[in-house]
């Protein structure tokens, strides 16, 4: 731990980060304190060294980054269609149920019977059946 | 490449409209700088990958509230940031499950970097250099780690580093020169 006081231990930092940054004022008083106190000279070196040392620090994600954010965007954005699709099915599957029950309930009580040809309307009843006979009948006596 | 001349804010309203490019032009740009934030506090490791790319994929969501009162540059420092804490907390507990927590710590690692800045045109010195720097800054807490790199590596002031961390700025203080202290240490004959 350093032994300056937090005041000190910033204005010096600042003197390492960027001397210029620092009023007429201030860059004095660093150097003065520089040039007579030990424990600011030792300070001041020590963050001098560690920060020679942390300028070679580049770190670097693998080759083709850009790449594996984009794919992983889009995959993302499938993702998030499919919860959407999840999230709204159970309401839009309920309410589709009801209205296939009311239709199916439709088509019993008007043709008696829920069979395939009723529900797609290729259904012919009997009673419609019997109408066409008569036409085709008044149609050939004439 | 044009895009590399485009501003922050034109790519900016480009990605908003869903313009692939734009988006791709701003990971490149800001690619070394987060992975300065995510590596240096989570190590060169998988994991720091992915949160790398998290961190892009977060800002892609959060694409149309930024109204750029921050820069960009802070902004997705800010989010990989929070990101990096949340994996070391991840890590955290993961440890506490596993033999691997009761590993002493790696000590092998005592070769210094001092003399070796002597040359530093040399590429795989720096390579060397640069794997110690991780090697140490791995062995240091996350906190500290968090700290050193926003203030020392990052150059953020130390107001900035404390806004980020929300952390009082004595705080700030504190933890650097602990984190000073240990570098040293690890990096230091």
């Amino acid at each position: 731990m350093t032994t300056l006081p937090p005041d000190s231990y910033e204005l010096l930092l600042r003197a390492t980060d960027t001397p210029d940054n620092l009023s007429d004022e201030e860059r004095q008083y660093v150097q003065q304190q520089l040039q007579t106190q030990t424990d600011w000279q030792a300070e001041y070196a020590r963050l001098a060294q560690l920060r020679t040392q942390l300028q070679h620090y580049q770190p670097q994600f693998a080759p083709n980054f850009a790449d594996r954010v984009l794919n992983r965007q889009k995959s993302a954005q499938l993702t998030a269609i499919t919860k959407l699709m999840l999230l709204w099915f159970p309401r839009v599957a309920a309410a589709a149920a009801c209205v296939g029950l009311f239709f199916a309930l439709h088509t019993y009580l008007h043709e008696g019977t829920i069979s395939i040809e009723t529900i797609t309307g290729n259904y012919i009843s009997d009673e419609y059946n019997e109408e066409s006979d008569w036409d085709e009948y008044i149609y050939e006596s004439l | 490449m044009i895009l590399e001349d485009t501003t922050d804010a034109i790519l900016l309203e480009q990605a908003r409209k869903g313009d692939e490019t734009a988006f791709r032009a701003i990971v490149l740009r800001y690619e070394k700088k987060v992975a300065l934030t995510v590596i240096g506090m989570l190590g060169n490791c998988p994991e720091a990958d992915d949160v790398g790319q998290e961190v892009f994929i977060r800002f892609f969501r959060t694409i149309d509230t930024f109204r750029q009162e921050a820069s960009l540059n802070t902004f997705l420092t800010k989010i990989a940031i929070n990101l990096s804490i949340n994996e070391l907390e991840r890590r955290k507990r993961r440890r506490r499950f596993t033999l691997s927590s009761f590993a002493p710590p790696d000590d092998t690692h005592n070769d210094t970097p001092e003399q070796q800045i002597a040359d530093p045109n040399n590429a795989y010195e720096q390579a060397e250099i640069r794997e110690q720097i991780q090697k140490a800054l791995d062995r240091i807490d996350e906190k500290l780690r968090a700290v050193i790199t926003l203030r020392l590596i990052e150059g953020y002031s130390t107001q900035e580093t404390a806004d980020m961390l929300q952390i009082p700025l004595g705080t700030v203080l504190s933890r650097l020169s602990r984190a000073q202290e240990q570098l040293r240490k690890y990096l230091l004959p």
